[in-house]
């Protein structure tokens, strides 16, 4: 399954980033295109960018006030059918998080709490401030734009052909730029040292693509006829969010990589799936795995004593009409 | 039964949405189509 994803991850990046032409135009790609977002974190100013960032948009519009009907939905739809299937299958940033985490080094895990920053992310970053103040203040700190747009750009910094000048002024790399490569070298540390922490704790598309993780077309599930072994670590042990499937097979947090697939009790299709659990095994799964961690060898049956049973009412009357 | 129903709700509130969204000319970005680079995506 794994070099499927790989495959899957590298069309998404060359999806997204295939404008080979800016070499010669020394500009981003202007076309029609780009009037259409991705369904996963891909900056627009990218020299090979062909799409838009729908993070980027949402922003966009947040600033001029409007709705972004086309693109809610176009994402409405993705998600809808996959829910965050897209992160795990399409991401370029994942890919990139991914291939930096096969780095050696003493791994760490983000504590849960953490999480929760992605929510301040979408409410006051990317829709309030833009909204009230105009300007598109998550750009000015996306890891994303600073991998795809802002090193790119800056060390490159082609000669505009229409006015002879470099495109990027180096007089203007600044303050800013300092704290948007701060931030990436900060991420890409933790990348190296844990599992797609962007995800987990800075992206904002998360917080909206988690949402239908919970009732979308494609799902996963755990056949809990059979309880899991005790102390298995299968499914945890590669999944890039550190979930335990069995425990909610559909968490907002899955990116449904299907890691976790290498244990055969974990299924992911399209529909009900009734045939492999229904809902309420779903909900004891917990309590029915703690159980059996506490469990006890079963006690001896003592064959010799049979215990008996006092009379009933109903042995009373039988008796009576004896 | 009930799941299902959101599905398709959704579905089908994705379509007008984009319907809508090209019939009055909300398209997704207009940024770069009247700029050359997005200069906050650079941090200038």
């Amino acid at each position: 399954m794994e070099p499927l994803r790989l495959v899957s991850q590298l069309f998404g990046f060359i999806i997204s980033h295939s404008y080979f032409k800016f070499l010669d135009t020394k500009q981003v790609y202007q076309g029609p295109l780009k009037s259409n977002c991705v369904p996963f974190f891909s900056c627009h100013a990218c020299p090979a960018a062909v799409f838009s960032c729908p993070i980027g948009t949402i922003q966009h519009y947040a600033v001029i006030r409007m709705t972004p009907w086309a693109e809610l939905g176009f994402l409405g739809l993705v998600l809808v059918a996959v829910g965050r299937m897209v992160c795990g299958w399409l991401c370029p940033f994942g890919l990139f998080q991914d291939l930096l985490y096969k780095i050696k080094s003493f791994k760490v895990k983000i504590p849960k709490w953490t999480y929760y920053f992605r929510y301040f992310i979408l409410i006051f970053m990317v829709l309030l401030i833009p909204y009230l103040h105009g300007s598109l203040t998550f750009c000015h700190f996306c890891p994303v734009g600073t991998l795809e747009a802002a090193i790119p750009w800056v060390v490159w910094d082609p000669i505009s052909r229409e006015y002879g000048l470099p495109i990027i002024d180096p007089t203007t790399i600044g303050f800013q730029f300092c704290i948007k490569i701060f931030i990436f070298i900060v991420l890409v540390i933790l990348m190296v040292i844990s599992k797609r922490p962007f995800c987990k704790i800075g992206c904002p598309l998360s917080v909206i693509f988690s949402v239908f993780n919970r009732f979308s077309l494609v799902r996963m599930s755990v056949d809990k006829r059979h309880l899991c072994r005790k102390g298995c670590t299968l499914c945890l042990s590669g999944c890039p969010m550190d979930l335990r499937v069995s425990d909610d097979p559909n968490s907002g947090e899955c990116i449904r990589c299907l890691k976790c697939t290498k244990c055969k009790k974990v299924k992911i299709g399209i529909g009900n799936l009734n045939d492999l659990v229904n809902q309420d095994d779903i909900k004891t799964a917990p309590a029915a795995a703690e159980l059996q961690k506490k469990a006890e060898p079963p006690a001896p049956v003592v064959k010799e004593n049979p215990v008996t049973l006092p009379p009933t009412l109903e042995d009373g009357i039988k008796g009576e009409g004896a | 039964m009930k799941r299902w129903f959101v599905i398709i709700l959704i579905a089908i509130i994705s379509l007008i949405f984009i319907i809508y969204g090209t019939k009055v000319g909300c398209v997704a970005e207009t940024q770069h189509n009247g700029s050359t680079l997005c200069y906050a995506c650079i941090g200038i």
